[in-house]
This record gives structure tokens, C-alpha cells and sequence, in this order.
């Protein structure tokens, strides 16, 4: 997972730029339910789900996690070809998460 | 849909209700009274609210249409709402369809604030930290901080468990009163219960007068118990009933005392397996694990290290009146990957030793060559008194005055980094910043600065300079050892790394040397 700390216009290009799908996991780590989610992603991402992870925080991209409708943590937006094409809130089975990862 | 009564039912102090009406139109039914007025929002329901557009309760609204819409519950879903002066409520949701859309909500602004604070400054009382693993500590000891109950603090040596105990005190409502702490491997089975709960004049020799244990001391405030497994199998019934009843009885009185002590405890061995083996009451052990956290080593979170250092090395160069003001990206790659056996406390001591013998302002990993090579074959979890107490490797002379002496970049730079060796126990899978391999340091024969801070420790008569080691005398140390390695070492005259390092070089795996010692016996 990489965490991401440049500009959200940045972000917002890399979305567009990526190759394949990409899950943004928006990550404040206050609770151990984030750490659960987080988890879920990786063992997801090492388990054939071919996407990029990428890790924010939603402290530090609180404008751009509005603008999807997202005020909380954990949450996991899915973007292909730079759309959001879905997304989880709170924590969820690890089957939830695999069914939602967009497929390209 | 829902029958109107069972908004009545479902409305609780923590509970919200929300109702689509159509479109992007929502109605919030019911919902805390503390949320309400945090947001300056009227308490007065049905309040209808377009989710298209602004409103304080956006959040609450956004989650439960995506409740609708995914129809499946929401779990531990933290919904911040920003207030316009920029202060955050933070309020953790579970949500689930039920006709209406129906949450339960808890206000933890609180603990957000605080792990915001630490994530900021990398500290929370004292402790330094900014990994996943720790912001769940510096959360568990926000959480726990403000109840009487007992928590049990598990983690390795050196992980800074009396840290966290403090952190609990100074969090509770007893931090007023004192925090008294006790090791209870530092004092003798006799000792331990006068220490504890006191004793009155005369109830056994050298009582010449009356004495108020820890727990009378740390009345109204918390009892820290460092190494409770060690704890005395007599003391632990009276302390059992001490944390049951309150109560205490000094030795030699026949009078109780009533104490009001929260009690912290903790261990750095697994207190199962000391309850299946009898030599930790089961009853205490429950009692005591009501609450655990448990500390991370350092090599679960090196992420932190660089934080540690930098944080290090600013209060021993302050200390020393050192110029030192960094290390470089290199040596703080080496001390990322390090297994840290001793944790924080290691990191610390060698953070302090580096500040002690730089003279620059900039410290590079050749300064950590020989460290490591000390270490090499310490492995988590032998930081132990045998390690400890065994014979001593060469020890590190005082800071040498020559000139060579120094860690400067100069010197830094001068080395040959290509197909130099530095060691080889690292973690082998960790991610290196730096593409350089990780082998055995060889110092080029003209440097004299790595040789000028070693000086040999005193070798017992009759046992081999490590240099002089041979498969024989080797095999023939383990065999008079019973193949025990640390027995062999000190045979040998050696610490255990250095032996272990030695038997690499000669190519005897510990297995090998076991075994023919096993054989020799047989």
C-alpha cells in the first residue's frame, strides 16, 4: 500500500493516469477497525485482485473525500479509467470488498 | 417500512432514524440529542433535509443512503462532521436497514482529537510513535484510562510498558494521587510482601519500625506491577484479595487497611502459559486481564525508527553538547531493517553511544559497522539474563580523542561502498531505500577508526581467543556443555554471538554441534 501525500490534483491524476483499477483507501487510523480494512486490502491485493492501492489520509484530503461523498474512515473508493465505479463504507467481509473491486 | 412505533423503540440516546422520503429528499426521524446541539442543529423532528444540498447533517445522511442503496450494514464507520470554525466531531456509526434506516452512534471526538494530537507531534505522553500499531495503543490507553479497571500491559523487553502505565495514571481521574511502580522480579519472595503491603514494628528481625507498603502509598492512585509473572506464589493470594475486597493486612498486624488502588501490571512473558504451568494463580490472572494492551517490538513498527531517532538524538546531543544533527539516509536504513531485540531501550542506548563518540553533525552507518557486528546473532527474544550475564564480547572502549575517531562524512565517504560487506542477520525482506548489499563490513586495512574502539575483555586462562577457534575445540565445548550454547561460550571464553559467529564461519550449524555433543554424551 502506498501512501499518498502529494496535492489532490495530483491524485486526481493518477486516478486518471492508472493502467488498471485503483483503490483509494481513505485511512485515518484511529480506530482498529481501519487496521481491519487495511488488512482486508492487502491479503485482497496479494490474492490475485490485480488493483493499486493507494493509501490517504482523510484529515489531509478532506475536500477531495467530499466531493465523493465521503466524510469517514474506513473507506475504500474504487476508480477505473479515473471514475469512481464503487465503493465501501465501514468495515466490511472480505467476499464484500472482492465482489466490489471493479473489474477492467 | 416500518410501523410509527418503532421509531419510539428504536430511538435510544445513541440511536438515529432516517427515512427516505424521494429523490435526494431524506428525514431524519430521531437522533442523540448530543449530536444535535454539537452541530447547532434544532432538536425537533422530522427534520427534512435535501441531500443535494448543504447541511451540517450531510454526513449522517450520505451514510444512510448508501445504506439503502448497497442494502447491507454498515460496520465501524467513523462520519466526521466539520464544524465552520474547523473543529471536527468525530462520531463512530453502525447502521443497518431496517425499513428506516437505523444507527447507532457514538461521539469519539475525543480520541480523535487526541490521536490527531500524537500523530502531529509523534507523541502521546512521552511516547514516541506514529505507526498503525501505535496510534491503536496511544486509543487503547485513551479508551481505558478513564475506568478503575485492572489492564495488563504485555510487550517485549524494552518496549516501554511503564511508559504506558504512567500514560493510563496521568489520563485517569487519579492522577493526582501517586503512581507507585514495583518490579516484582527486583525483590526476594521475603522482601516482596513487607514491600508490598507493609509491616508493623517488630514482626520479624530488623523491623525496628512500622512501614507503609506500595499499596498504602499508592492509595487513591494506581499500582504499577512490572513483571507480575515473577510475582511470589504467596504474595499473589493476599494480592488477589487485595484487588478483590480492597483490603490489606501489613505482616505481623492483625489490623485490615482498606485501600482504594487501581492496579496496572505487566509482563513481558506470556502469563498463559505461567497459569498452565502453576506458577501464576489462575483467579489473579483473571482478575487482572480484564484489560490488555499489548506494545508492539520495534520491528513490527520501523516505520517508527526514524521518529525515535530524530527524537534520540536531539535530547543526547543536548545532553552531551554534541553538534550532531542527523544521521544519514543509509544508517537510518541500516537501524529500519535491525531486528531491535532490545526494542526502544536498545535503540535509545545506541543512539546514546553514537552522540557520545561523533564529533561532527552528521553520523553515517559505518559508525553502526561494529554494532552490528556485536549483534549479529541476537535474536529476538534472547535478550535474556543468559545472554546478558554470559561471558562479554569485546566491549566498546571509551570515545577515542584521535582525529580518526569521528564519524564525519569525510570519513563517511571515503569508504568504498561498492561489494562492501556490512552483516548479514538483517531482515532480508524488508524494503531498502538504499541499493546497496548487506554483508559483512570489511574496514580497508589503512582505517584504524573501527580497531581503535575496541579494546578485549579479560579472557579467562586456559580458553581460546576467538581467532584460535577450531571445529574441534568448538564441538568439544558443547560437548562438555551438554550442548548448551551459552555454556559453551563460556567455556570457550566468548560471548554467545561471537560463537555463533565463529561457528558460521566454520560452517557448524547449532543443530550439528548439538547433536555430536548429544552423541559424545551417549
Amino acid at each position: 500500500m502506498s501512501d499518498f501525500n502529494a496535492s489532490e490534483q495530483e491524485l486526481e491524476r493518477t486516478l486518471a493516469g492508472a493502467d488498471g483499477p485503483v483503490a483509494v483507501f481513505l485511512s485515518e487510523a484511529f480506530h482498529p477497525a481501519v487496521r481491519t480494512m487495511a488488512d482486508r486490502l492487502q491479503h485482497l491485493s496479494h490474492d490475485g485482485k490485480a488493483f493499486q492501492l493507494i493509501d490517504v489520509s482523510l484529515a489531509a484530503y478532506r475536500a477531495w473525500a467530499a466531493s465523493y461523498d465521503v466524510y469517514g474512515t474506513p473507506a475504500v473508493l474504487f476508480f477505473a479509467n479515473g471514475r469512481m465505479v464503487g465503493r465501501v463504507l465501514g468495515v466490511v467481509e472480505e467476499g464484500v470488498l472482492r465482489s466490489s473491486v471493479p473489474v477492467v | 417500512m416500518a410501523p410509527p412505533d418503532s421509531i419510539a423503540l428504536a430511538a435510544g440516546r445513541n440511536r438515529a432514524v432516517l427515512r427516505r422520503q424521494q429523490g435526494d429528499k431524506f428525514q431524519l426521524l430521531a437522533a442523540p440529542r448530543w449530536l444535535t446541539s454539537a452541530l447547532g442543529v434544532e432538536h425537533d423532528f422530522p427534520i427534512t433535509v435535501d441531500i443535494a444540498k448543504q447541511h451540517p447533517l450531510r454526513p449522517l445522511f450520505t451514510l444512510a443512503r448508501d445504506i439503502i442503496a448497497c442494502g447491507r450494514a454498515v460496520q465501524d464507520y467513523c462520519i466526521e462532521f466539520e464544524m465552520e470554525n474547523g473543529d471536527i466531531i468525530a462520531v463512530l456509526a453502525q447502521g443497518r436497514l431496517d425499513g428506516d434506516v437505523i444507527m447507532t452512534l457514538e461521539d469519539v471526538s475525543d480520541i480523535v482529537r487526541s490521536r490527531r494530537k500524537a500523530a502531529a507531534i509523534g507523541a502521546f505522553h512521552g511516547i514516541i510513535g506514529q505507526s498503525l500499531a501505535m496510534l491503536e495503543v496511544f486509543h487503547k490507553i485513551a479508551t481505558y484510562a478513564p475506568t478503575d479497571a485492572p489492564v495488563i500491559i504485555t510487550g517485549e523487553t524494552g518496549t516501554g510498558k511503564e511508559l504506558v502505565a504512567r500514560a493510563l495514571h496521568e489520563r485517569s481521574k487519579r492522577n493526582r494521587a501517586p503512581f507507585v511502580a514495583v518490579n516484582c522480579n527486583a525483590l526476594t519472595a521475603e522482601l516482596f510482601e513487607s514491600e508490598l503491603f507493609g509491616h508493623e514494628k517488630g514482626s520479624f528481625t530488623g523491623a525496628m519500625r512500622q512501614h507503609r507498603g506500595r499499596f498504602e502509598r499508592a492509595n487513591s492512585g494506581t499500582l504499577f506491577l512490572d513483571e507480575i509473572g515473577d510475582m511470589p506464589p504467596f504474595t499473589q493470594a493476599k494480592m488477589l484479595r487485595a484487588l478483590e475486597e480492597g483490603v490489606i493486612e501489613r505482616v505481623g498486624s492483625e489490623k485490615e487497611e482498606s485501600v482504594d488502588v487501581r492496579v496496572l501490571a505487566a509482563t513481558n512473558v506470556a502469563l498463559e502459559q505461567a497459569v498452565q504451568q502453576r506458577r501464576f494463580r489462575a483467579d489473579l490472572y483473571h482478575r487482572l486481564s480484564v484489560l490488555r494492551i499489548h506494545i508492539p517490538a520495534l520491528r513490527d513498527r520501523h516505520g517508527d525508527v526514524p521518529l525515535l531517532v530524530e527524537r534520540f538524538l536531539a535530547h543526547f546531543a543536548r545532553r552531551y553538547e554534541k553538534q550532531v544533527k542527523r544521521l544519514t539516509p543509509e544508517a537510518i536504513s541500516i537501524l529500519e531493517q535491525y531486528h531491535w531485540p532490545g526494542n526502544v531501550r536498545e535503540l535509545r542506548n545506541v543512539i546514546e553511544r553514537l552522540v557520545i563518540e561523533s564529533t561532527g553533525e552528521l553520523i553515517g552507518a559505518r559508525a553502526l559497522a561494529r554494532w552490528m557486528d556485536e549483534r549479529e546473532y541476537l535474536m529476538p527474544g534472547e535478550w535474556n539474563a543468559d545472554a546478558i550475564y554470559a561471558p562479554r564480547a569485546p566491549i566498546i572502549a571509551p570515545p577515542a580523542q584521535s582525529e580518526a575517531a569521528t564519524h564525519h562524512t569525510e570519513a563517511l565517504e571515503a569508504l568504498p561502498r561498492d561489494g562492501n560487506r556490512f552483516w548479514g542477520s538483517v531482515r532480508s525482506n524488508a524494503p531498502s531505500p538504499q541499493k546497496y548489499t548487506f554483508e559483512r563490513f570489511e574496514a580497508p586495512p589503512s582505517d584504524d577508526v573501527i580497531e581503535a574502539e575496541i579494546v578485549s575483555s579479560p579472557r579467562p586462562e586456559g580458553t581460546a581467543s576467538p581467532v584460535e577457534l577450531t571445529r574441534e575445540t568448538v564441538e568439544d565445548a558443547f560437548a562438555k556443555a551438554g550442548g548448551n550454547a551459552t555454556r559453551a561460550a563460556a567455556r570457550l571464553g566468548v560471548h554467545k554471538a561471537t560463537l555463533y559467529r565463529h561457528m558460521k564461519r566454520l560452517g557448524i550449524s547449532l543443530d550439528e554441534a548439538r547433536g555430536e555433543a548429544a552423541e559424545e554424551k551417549s
